[in-house]
């Protein structure tokens, strides 16, 4: 619930925004849910879920039990190993296959956006420290970066994951800039 | 800014109008000409495949395409430099052939390219997704 009140507080006067969260792993899973069922229970906009940190069949799991409606999210895993690392696709969730591999990452957020008929949408990625373990702080600023720009230009309301201590400071302070604002969720 | 763009296409345009002028100025055959100017089109399309190729993450998909789509390309330009020894030193009979092999190779691989961004679409593409959130909405504002 004080996720709830931050989140109306913080984001009140903004429309579309990008917003860099910040959160404990302790909370993590808390946040994550707050967030998106501020996004979907409360203001009932549709959206993007990209994860990186865990696999679909897991988040979908913790969805129903919280009862948040799961056919408002289209879901991106690139966290789930498919066979031969090759994108692998489900009626409900798109299965990248790595990590590591960013440009169809880029191209599946691109269509999935695109295809949701609202003004309003979201685009959540979750995490900006698992993209740390799987590529260089240097690829990752340019990735985000892309990925921010992209965002404005979908009109789409921004949410990028980030675990705290377990991301680059360096890398978190660079990437603050290019968000509207950032969220120290604790 | 937007004039530096518009500045930016005006002088490409003219540096591209100068060359077919040369091109042509230069080698009096038409068809020898035309050949010219296509090839030089042909290394610039494989000059931004390239480095297409290079810039997108190992084992993508889009990347496996752009790699098609060089080879692709490749097999069109070996036709096209083929079909111009064929016109410069006025080659017959079995000369010819070699031309007929990579013309035909690049529509295999063409067929094969078209098939990976049929897969592309097909895996990229959120339309049933995206219908099923529309009826979701209209569902939820009626309510």
């Amino acid at each position: 619930m004080q996720v709830q009140q931050r989140l109306k507080k913080e984001l009140s006067n903004l429309s579309d925004y990008v917003i860099l969260a910040k959160v404990s792993s302790k909370n993590y899973q808390l946040i994550n849910l707050e967030i998106i069922r501020h996004l979907i229970s409360v203001d009932n906009i549709p959206g993007v879920y990209v994860t990186l940190n865990k696999p679909y069949s897991t988040l979908k799991e913790i969805f129903k039990k919280e009862k948040i409606n799961l056919d408002m999210i289209i879901f991106i895993d690139a966290v789930t190993q498919t066979q031969e690392s090759k994108v692998k696709k489900t009626k409900d969730c798109l299965f990248i296959g790595s990590p590591e591999k960013l440009s169809d990452i880029s191209l599946a957020m691109d269509q999935a956006v695109r295809a949701i008929p609202s003004d309003k949408r979201f685009l959540f990625f979750d995490s900006l420290s698992t993209l740390l373990i799987y590529n260089r702080a240097g690829t990752i600023v340019k990735f985000i970066h892309f990925i921010i720009t992209k965002m404005r230009e979908w009109k789409v309301i921004g949410i990028i994951i980030s675990l705290e201590k377990e991301s680059n400071e360096e890398l978190i302070d660079k990437l603050t800039q290019f968000c509207d604002k950032s969220i120290d969720f604790g | 800014m937007k004039f530096n763009n518009f500045m930016q296409v005006l002088v490409e345009l003219v540096v591209i109008f100068i060359g077919i002028f040369t091109i042509f100025r230069i080698v009096k055959d038409i068809e020898i000409a035309v050949g010219l100017f296509s090839l030089s089109f042909g290394i610039l399309g494989i000059i931004w495949t390239t480095l297409a190729v290079k810039s997108l993450s190992k084992g993508s998909s889009l990347r496996t395409y752009a790699i098609s789509f060089l080879f692709c390309l490749i097999t069109i330009l070996l036709f096209s430099i083929w079909n111009l020894l064929i016109k410069l030193f006025n080659w017959h009979n079995i000369m010819i052939y070699p031309a007929y092999f990579f013309i035909t190779i690049s529509y295999i691989i063409f067929v094969f390219t078209s098939y990976k961004i049929h897969k592309l679409g097909k895996e990229f593409g959120f339309e049933i997704q995206g219908s099923r959130i529309k009826k979701l909405l209209k569902k939820k504002k009626k309510s």
